[in-house]
């Protein structure tokens, strides 16, 4: 399992990380805005099992940065992990191409359940 | 805009409460807000300042100011990993708590869909409010020790 953690907070991508080790054996790679994150999915051509991306960041910011990925790239799991509870927020991430949402803060089990349902329903899907 | 209004201050308390409870896993009280009068009485206490800037309907400035003992405590704590100085990795750890603190509590506000700037760490004396808006003090005492969120709102325009 491949997951790209894209968030301008190095703590917060290291939070995640703790987290979903407990799922088993997955290998990151980690941008801190939009733009690096393009020049690491771009470098990275087998894709990612998942994305997850950050709301608010500098340069680009999440919402951008699927609309990007999403233009090329319709399948790969998309989890928008953001401060951004209001509901036309979420709507506007499911609309750009969000698969699941979470919302800050979180728990560790929150966080590793909204990825495995989230990877359980692309299985589905695939 | 009243001074002293609970829409202004139970939106901050429900966050910090939240971010406390879910990732600081450290207790949290409140303390009493009050209006800001004299600056000097927060800056002798509180050296480090994470601040925010909100836009749109309204415009105001909210900053989680502490002291550098608690600063690293608290970063320490959200990050898992303990901090001996108030290096970068520390101040991204705060600059995420005031985040998250402030883009939960934004959705509370009487006002919607307000934008949030990114944050910045700073000396705490080193922040003017500018402007004749009130400055309100909400107090917290944590496991680490208290702290303050101070917010200032103003309609825009």
């Amino acid at each position: 399992m491949k997951i790209l953690l894209v968030d301008d907070s190095k703590t917060m991508r290291n939070i995640q990380k703790r987290s979903l080790q407990t799922m088993g054996e997955v290998d990151f790679a980690e941008a801190g805005d939009g733009v690096e994150a393009l020049s690491v999915i771009q470098a990275n051509p087998g894709g990612f099992t998942a994305i997850l991306v950050d709301w608010n960041m500098p340069n680009m910011d999440g919402i951008t940065l699927v609309g990007r990925i999403r233009e090329s790239d319709k399948t790969t799991p998309l989890i928008m992990v953001t401060t951004e509870a209001e509901k036309t927020r979420v709507i506007e991430a499911i609309k750009a191409g969000v698969n699941n949402y979470v919302i800050k803060p979180f728990t560790q089990d929150a966080l590793v359940d909204k990825v495995r349902q989230t990877l359980a329903r692309a299985t589905a899907a695939a | 805009m009243r001074a002293f209004d609970v829409a202004y201050i139970n939106p901050f308390i429900a966050a910090a409460d939240g971010v406390f409870d879910t990732m600081i896993k450290s207790p949290l009280s409140l303390g009493k807000p009050r209006l800001l009068g004299d600056p000097s009485e927060v800056t002798r206490q509180f050296g480090v300042a994470t601040q925010i800037a909100l836009s749109g309907e309204l415009d105001g400035v909210v900053l989680l100011s502490l002291s550098r003992p608690v600063a690293l405590s608290l970063a320490s704590g959200f990050a898992g990993a303990p901090f001996k100085e108030l290096d970068a990795d520390a101040m991204d750890a705060l600059r995420e708590i005031a985040s998250i603190i402030v883009g939960r509590a934004r959705e509370g506000l009487p006002k919607g869909g307000l934008t949030m700037s990114l944050p910045k760490v700073m000396d705490r004396s080193a922040v003017h409010f500018g402007g004749d808006a009130p400055v309100l003090v909400i107090p917290f005492d944590s496991g680490a020790g208290r702290f303050v969120i101070e917010t200032s709102f103003r309609r825009a325009g």
